[in-house]
């Protein structure tokens, strides 16, 4: 069975721009977002700042509640829960978070940190936890000490060893990852990263891998889903999406995406173009304002999500076999020359 | 990576390259043990009488001089230090603890429970303190307990206002998130996890406000809304002193000094407080 | 090299800190020729944005000090703060990471565009602001002319870097210091701005100096490479070089460290240890207590950089030895 359902997720923020109240505005955050996750898989979510998938995180998390669709845990629907239910099930979800010097707090011992959730959940009191708090400890490659010591006193890297220990306190089945590596240096975020497989490993945990570095997902992951203001717009195994990516705009993140080999070195992307706000999407398929086969079909009709190749999902119309002849028939109007090595 | 560890780096070690907040810290203790024992401090009773040493000055045997009964004007400092501290500090104490958790509420809820809170802090911040201590003593009656209550109902829309602001930034931070994720009840989430990370900021303006609230009742007392008479206070004995200040004007000079003392070692602390609390002014200050 | 625009020679930049001097970056020399983009690349900490803050003299002269020699086309420069505030933002310029802190968010951008042009140029104000509207359009900003009359807040990540770029082409530099020019922006955008940089080189033939974390980064536009650890440059030498044939270890543990997109995973490489804090730095090698390499020579001797192929340069006694 799947640890995780997602289904036709939606959550919407409300505010409004301008001085002395302003017009309101609506920031569809995430707009319709499906996936799963099967047991002991790490699957990423991948896209640019303001393409949602932070927002994805929080929502399966219902640390913000979701507008619509179903997010099941083992099947069972957390959006049918009432608050109380919804607390016991909060264990088998933990999150790491991005900035290791934000996600602890700073008044208190690692030790209590990490014991607090153990005594809050029953899970063991005085000496039992403080054995629980050891050996998680140890498993992320702390000393025993740590336990005495406030977050200050450690490196951004130890944090983070940290911040994973207080995620495992409650031994959970899904940990969502919110780009838990990016804050790091390279030599650290590659201990981390070593580290986080360690464990799935080991406990047969399952991940959320939220991340804009495509590098580490490709290490990290096994499948990932690439989403785009608030969308999915495509989805399946990490090689085969790196390697020949479907949808256009995959394309272009992955060929901006830096690759340490001066060998490889091509004409940099000069794509023009800005990504759009989540609060005045374009209309049809969002991309279309920076795609290089746009057409007018793609300017009023969003794209339906297809299967191309067993296991791959893309929302394109240049994909979907029934928009074939539309496609043909309006012609791209900016036919501007897509490199992709 | 300085700035970090200086701002976490405890309030002890902080203090200890302010030596100023040291001696902020001494004076006001030095006060504090004085009104405790003040029995044991003052030569003479407070409100004893004598016609023959009427309106002296300063000397070996008054420190501060006699008033227009001939009463020991040391004697009455060391006990209106009583009074005078223990409205400032309990004041304050009340203000801190019902506006600070107002305050807290408010920045952590948000929306109604933010709006119904502040709104009603407004409304008490408009009246001035003077005007709020006097409408209370009118109805309640002049005493000590009174002044404690005039003073603490205007402390606390300050108090709220002060913990709001740096709940709303702790509030965002990704703990208290990691916190709701692992289930932790939102009393809890307070009590363990913003408090203690606020508490620098309050106590800042809790060491003030304190210096604050000795001068208002030292205010009430000058305009007679404080408590009765013959029980001295320091506000008080400079409204006595006032009547003769041409005459005997060590009658208002030396309660004076006392509430300069007090006022100044509870800035000294302030000043101590904030330098642990923004440590980057320190470096600055350091640098230059 | 006859076309050096600017030579740094032993660079030493000291904080006090606890009552004691600590070199933040010790003994940085190298070479920048006109058309040459050369890459200093390290982690948090090496001291790769301190050096150009010392070029620059940007750094508080209270608690910081700085030796060696900086010669802007062959003329030493640095020491009279007065000549330096005029070649800053004339004939050297800089580009910082945060673009939304750097731009002054109640002045029209085109104003700060136009403002270095008032002050190192002395034109009128009718001058600069057409200039600044030109320089706008040179860096890819669409309707550059009313977009000029808007604010930073209105500018998207990418856009308000490339404002900072038109700022600090506007007196035509001849060499130009990027730190993390990209590392707030999002992939696209940073291959947009990457692109625009290597445009306005090679077009104006300036010197750029790039200051980076990211070895792609460095692959993607470098011609050299300076890696630095600790406060010292420990390779040096032109990009297909050290990538392809890494000899100081460190530059070999970082190169294998980092997540490819190109290819499947094979084991995930890390270098153990962590960054030494500048209080606490290892005599000897600073490398030595991560390096797999080690012997016992390296915690006694610090290695100096030893020319390896033309151009090329490592400080390792293991794999460069040490000079004759």
């Amino acid at each position: 069975m799947n640890v995780l359902d997602v289904d036709g997720l939606k959550k919407f923020f409300h505010t409004r721009v301008g001085a002395f109240g302003g017009k309101p505005v609506t920031v569809r955050a995430v707009d319709g977002v499906s996936f799963h996750i099967e047991t002991g898989e790490a699957f990423g979510l991948v896209g640019e700042s303001g393409c949602g998938k932070s927002t994805v995180g929080r929502a399966v998390l219902h640390l913000i509640p979701p507008d619509a669709g179903r997010v099941a845990l083992h099947g069972q629907d957390l959006m049918q829960l009432d608050p109380a239910e919804l607390r016991a099930l909060r264990p088998s979800m933990q999150m790491i978070f991005q900035d290791p010097y934000s996600s602890l707090n700073p008044k208190q011992k690692v030790g209590a940190a990490l014991a607090e959730p153990i005594r809050v959940h029953g899970r063991g009191s005085g000496p039992e936890a403080e054995r629980i708090v050891a050996d998680l400890l140890q498993e992320v490659g702390l000393p025993a000490e740590a336990a005495n010591r406030y977050p200050h006193e450690f490196s951004g890297g130890q944090r983070q060893r940290i911040a994973i220990a207080r995620a495992l306190t409650l031994d959970p089945d899904l940990i969502i990852a919110d780009e838990a590596v990016s804050a790091l240096d390279v030599s650290i975020q590659a201990q981390i990263l070593k580290l986080l497989s360690e464990i799935m490993q080991r406990r047969g945990l399952s991940f959320l891998f939220i991340s804009h570095d495509l590098g580490v997902v490709r290490v990290f992951c096994k499948r990932l889903a690439v989403m785009y203001l608030g969308r999915i717009v495509e989805s399946g195994p990490v090689g085969p999406v790196f390697d020949t990516p479907l949808h256009p705009y995959t394309q272009i993140l992955r060929a901006a995406s830096p690759i340490p080999d001066p060998s490889a070195r091509t004409e940099l992307v000069r794509l023009s173009g800005e990504i759009p706000s989540a609060s005045n999407p374009p209309p049809g398929c969002h991309f279309h304002p920076r795609c290089p086969f746009a057409t007018d079909l793609c300017r009023t009709v969003t794209p339906k999500t297809t299967e191309p190749v067993t296991g791959r999902h893309v929302a394109c119309h240049l994909h979907d076999p029934a928009q074939a002849d539309a496609m043909r028939a309006t012609k791209p109007l900016a036919a501007k020359e897509l490199y992709f090595p | 990576m300085s700035a970090t560890s200086a701002s976490s780096g405890g309030l002890v070690q902080t203090f200890n390259r302010n030596k100023l907040s040291w001696v902020g810290i001494v004076l006001f203790m030095v006060l504090c043990l004085i009104a405790i024992f003040a029995p044991f401090v003052a030569p003479y009773g407070p409100i004893d009488q004598s016609v023959m040493t009427r309106m002296r000055p300063p000397s070996m045997e008054h420190l501060f001089g006699t008033d227009a009964f001939g009463r020991d004007q040391f004697s009455r400092a060391v006990y209106g230090a009583r009074i005078s501290l223990s409205v400032g500090v309990v004041s304050v104490f009340l203000g801190m603890s019902v506006g600070g958790l107002l305050g807290v509420l408010a920045g952590y809820f948000g929306k109604r429970i933010d709006t119904v809170i502040m709104r009603s802090m407004d409304v008490l911040l408009s009246f001035p303190t003077l005007i709020t201590g006097i409408v209370i003593v009118a109805l309640l009656g002049p005493s000590l307990t009174n002044v404690i209550v005039a003073i603490t109902v205007t402390l606390i829309p300050k108090f709220a206002r002060i913990a709001r602001a740096p709940t709303l930034a702790v509030k965002e931070r990704a703990y208290i998130e990691a916190c709701r994720a692992m289930g932790f009840s939102h009393a809890r989430i307070i009590l363990f996890h913003i408090v203690p990370n606020i508490l620098t900021e309050i106590l800042v303006m809790a060491s003030l406000w304190t210096a604050n609230a000795i001068m208002i009742e030292a205010g009430f007392a000058f305009l007679g809304l404080g408590v009765r008479p013959p029980t001295p206070t320091w506000g008080g004995m400079i409204r006595e002193g006032f009547e003769h200040i041409f005459q005997a004007p060590w009658m208002s000079i030396f309660p004076g000094l006392c509430i300069l003392l007090a006022v100044l070692s509870l800035n000294l602390i302030g000043d101590g407080l904030r330098d642990a609390l923004d440590p980057r002014l320190k470096q600055v200050r350091d640098m230059g | 090299m006859t076309d050096t625009v600017l030579q740094v020679r032993n660079l030493t930049t000291s904080f006090y800190i606890g009552g004691e001097w600590h070199p933040a970056v010790r003994g940085v020399s190298f070479d920048l020729a006109r058309d040459e983009t050369l890459a200093i690349v390290g982690e948090s900490g090496c001291g790769k944005s301190v050096t150009v803050m010392s070029i620059m003299r940007l750094l508080p002269e209270a608690g910081s000090r700085i030796e060696g020699e900086i010669l802007l086309d062959g003329v030493p420069i640095g020491t009279d703060p007065e000549a330096m505030q005029k070649l800053r933002g004339d004939r050297m310029a800089m580009i910082f990471q945060e673009p939304m802190t750097a731009l002054n968010p109640v002045l029209r951008v085109g104003f700060q565009v136009a403002e270095p042009l008032m002050q190192h140029r002395g034109l009128s104000r009718e001058a600069a602001m057409e200039e600044a509207v030109r320089l706008l359009e040179l860096v890819g900003i669409p309707s550059a002319k009313s977009r000029a009359r808007e604010y930073p807040h209105q500018f998207s990540g990418g856009m308000r870097q490339r404002v900072m770029i038109a700022m600090a082409l506007a007196c035509e530099p001849e060499v130009l210091f990027a730190d993390e020019p990209t590392t707030a922006l999002d992939v696209t955008i940073q291959a947009q701005v990457l692109g625009l940089l290597e445009d306005l080189r090679h077009d104006k033939g300036m010197g750029l100096l790039l200051i980076t974390h990211s070895m792609g980064v460095v692959a993607a536009v470098a011609d050299r490479v300076a890696v630095m650890y600790a406060g010292a440059i420990v390779e040096t030498g032109p990009v297909d070089k050290i990538f392809a044939g890494p000899v100081h270890p460190y530059t070999e543990g970082l190169l294998r460290s980092i997540p490819r997109p190109d290819r499947d995973a094979q084991d995930i490489y890390s270098i153990p240890g962590a960054v030494p804090s500048i209080d606490k730095m290892p005599k000897g090698c600073r490398f030595a207590p991560r390096c797999p390499l080690k012997i016992n020579r390296c915690e006694t001797v610090d290695p100096v950089l030893v020319e390896i192929t033309p151009g090329h340069f490592a400080a390792c006694l293991v794999r460069a030895g040490e000079p004759s």
